[in-house]
């Protein structure tokens, strides 16, 4: 589902945030990227949303060398990848409904389809009741749920998650968690970038651990250390 | 084509947005373009007007040969064969003395005593000529061939006039041409800046649009709806003030006698539709210049 080949991005032509690093991601695996700020993680996930070229080397995503896609492809690429922030990224004057919906509207998706996915996601994120809040009335948690809902919406292939749990408390971290889990049941390929010691050692999914923008560790059922 | 309809709605709705967020700057890019493309559409009707009011002077511009008053009468004949038949020239018409004299009679009709100095012997027979084209150096060409004539005082011509006229009217249309292209220009600009402002107003949406995989274009579109909004409705207005302006001066040259030589600088509706509709659009094209530049300027993907 997500290969990289080789690949290298270095910055303003000194900082090399991803150095050499060659990975495969089958379709349906959970995989934790660890590492300290700075590891390279979060470029990792830039380079798999187009967001940021490679230097060098490949990166495939759902079977299309990235190198190779026009700038005009990158948004139909996109639609295959839903991505979670620690920040959460949603709008404040939309409500929890809209904000979802936005995801759907904007890429075109007929109305008739945005309103029976659109609560079939709030649903499936236990946010049905609160439809009609505005983000600002929302836990930590409850926001990033309801931004999952938004990266789920339209059922893609891939979800990237870049330190969901970052902002949330421990109980609101595992429900987050629960929530990827069920969402990595589907059939759907989950990337987490993350610090959280306890969550990934208590997942035993596969690790890829990051050091100054190389893979320093792989493993199928790892740990945080 | 459903999707496009059912999309219809989002757009108007964020264009709406958008234009309710800077209502000041919105005020202030729409004005700008009223004053220039009003000015565009006064240019074009003075265009209009200038050839229209030189068109029919065509007609009207003449010159004239003035005979020696002891010319004999076949010679008056002679030359007056040679000028119908001339290609040049597209009609004649002889002056006898006595019609001199009446003409005489009513330009003194309240000077008596300077009109009874002259007696039409003394006067001048003469033929008015209308060249084909009203060129001034056909005219004075022709002026010129017939001036060495004998039996020819002299020959006058309206030339200095009309190109006077010319050379005012060519100099004001480009005051106006300049001036509406700085304007436009200006107009480009504060549309171009407030749609930058209105996309950082929207950058986190912006940023989620993109995230989530919509097209540069379905990004960009609302904003450039924006802009040529902004663009049709300065087009309006400039077109409304230059239609109002016009009927103005109109009035203003019917009313006054020192006005009274501008009566023939008129545009036909068909010219007053045509500098109207050139109006409106070219603030829609304004707009829609100054907002596509920003939007493909700052959407980096």
């Amino acid at each position: 589902m997500i290969r990289l080949d080789n690949v290298t991005k270095i910055y303003k032509g000194e900082t090399r945030a991803v150095d050499g690093v060659s990975l495969d991601i089958k379709k349906g695996e959970f995989v934790f990227l660890v590492g300290e700020s700075g590891s390279g993680k979060s470029t990792m996930l830039r380079l798999v949303t187009a967001e940021e070229p490679a230097t060098t080397g490949q990166v495939h995503v759902a079977g299309k060398d990235l190198s190779r896609i026009s700038s005009g492809r990158v948004p139909y690429l996109r639609r295959n990848i839903g991505s979670v922030f620690q920040d959460f990224k949603l709008l404040p004057q939309k409500t929890v409904y809209e904000n979802v919906a936005f995801a759907l509207q904007v890429i075109g998706r007929p109305k008739n389809i945005v309103t029976t996915q659109v609560p079939a996601i709030l649903d499936l994120v236990g946010l049905s009741h609160k439809q009609k809040s505005f983000p600002d009335e929302l836990s930590g948690g409850e926001q990033q749920r309801v931004s999952i809902a938004r990266a789920f919406v339209n059922r893609p292939l891939i979800l990237l998650a870049d330190e969901p749990t970052g902002n949330l408390d421990p109980n609101t971290a595992q429900e987050i968690m629960r929530l990827l889990d069920r969402i990595n049941g589907t059939g759907t390929t989950v990337v987490m970038a993350t610090h959280d010691q306890t969550i990934v050692d208590q997942m035993r999914r596969r690790v890829v651990a990051l050091h100054a923008g190389q893979v320093v560790r792989d493993e199928q059922h790892g740990v945080y250390e | 084509m459903a999707g496009f309809l059912g999309r219809t709605g989002y757009f108007v709705h964020e264009t709406w947005i958008n234009i309710r967020r800077n209502l000041t700057l919105t005020v202030a890019a729409i004005l700008t373009v009223a004053v220039g493309v009003m000015l565009v559409g006064l240019g074009l009707m003075a265009r209009y007007a200038s050839t229209n009011a030189l068109g029919r002077w065509q007609g009207g511009v003449q010159f004239e040969i003035f005979l020696e008053p002891s010319i004999a009468g076949g010679q008056i004949d002679a030359l007056g064969q040679e000028l119908r038949n001339h290609p040049d020239i597209e009609r004649i018409q002889y002056i006898t003395k006595g019609q001199a004299f009446e003409l005489l009679e009513e330009m003194l009709v309240d000077e008596p005593e300077l009109l009874a100095e002259v007696s039409i012997e003394s006067l001048p027979s003469s033929y008015r000529v209308v060249p084909r084209f009203a060129e001034g150096e056909l005219i004075e060409s022709l002026a010129a061939q017939f001036r060495q004539r004998p039996g020819v005082y002299s020959v006058e011509t309206g030339r200095q006039q009309v190109d006077a006229i010319r050379e005012w009217f060519n100099s004001f249309r480009w005051i106006v041409l300049l001036m509406s292209i700085v304007l436009a220009a200006a107009s480009t600009m504060l549309i171009f800046n407030m749609i930058r402002v209105a996309m950082f107003a929207r950058r986190r949406e912006i940023e989620v649009m993109k995230l989530v995989g919509a097209t540069n274009s379905f990004i960009r579109l609302p904003f450039i709806l924006e802009g040529m909004l902004h663009g049709l409705a300065g087009g309006i207005v400039g077109a409304v003030a230059a239609g109002v302006l016009r009927n103005h001066v109109e009035e203003l040259f019917g009313r006054s006698e020192i006005l009274a030589f501008f009566r023939s600088f008129t545009v036909t509706s068909s010219q007053f539709n045509t500098a109207i509709l050139a109006t409106v659009i070219m603030g829609v094209v304004v707009g829609a210049l100054g907002s596509a530049f920003a939007a493909g300027r700052f959407l980096d993907v």
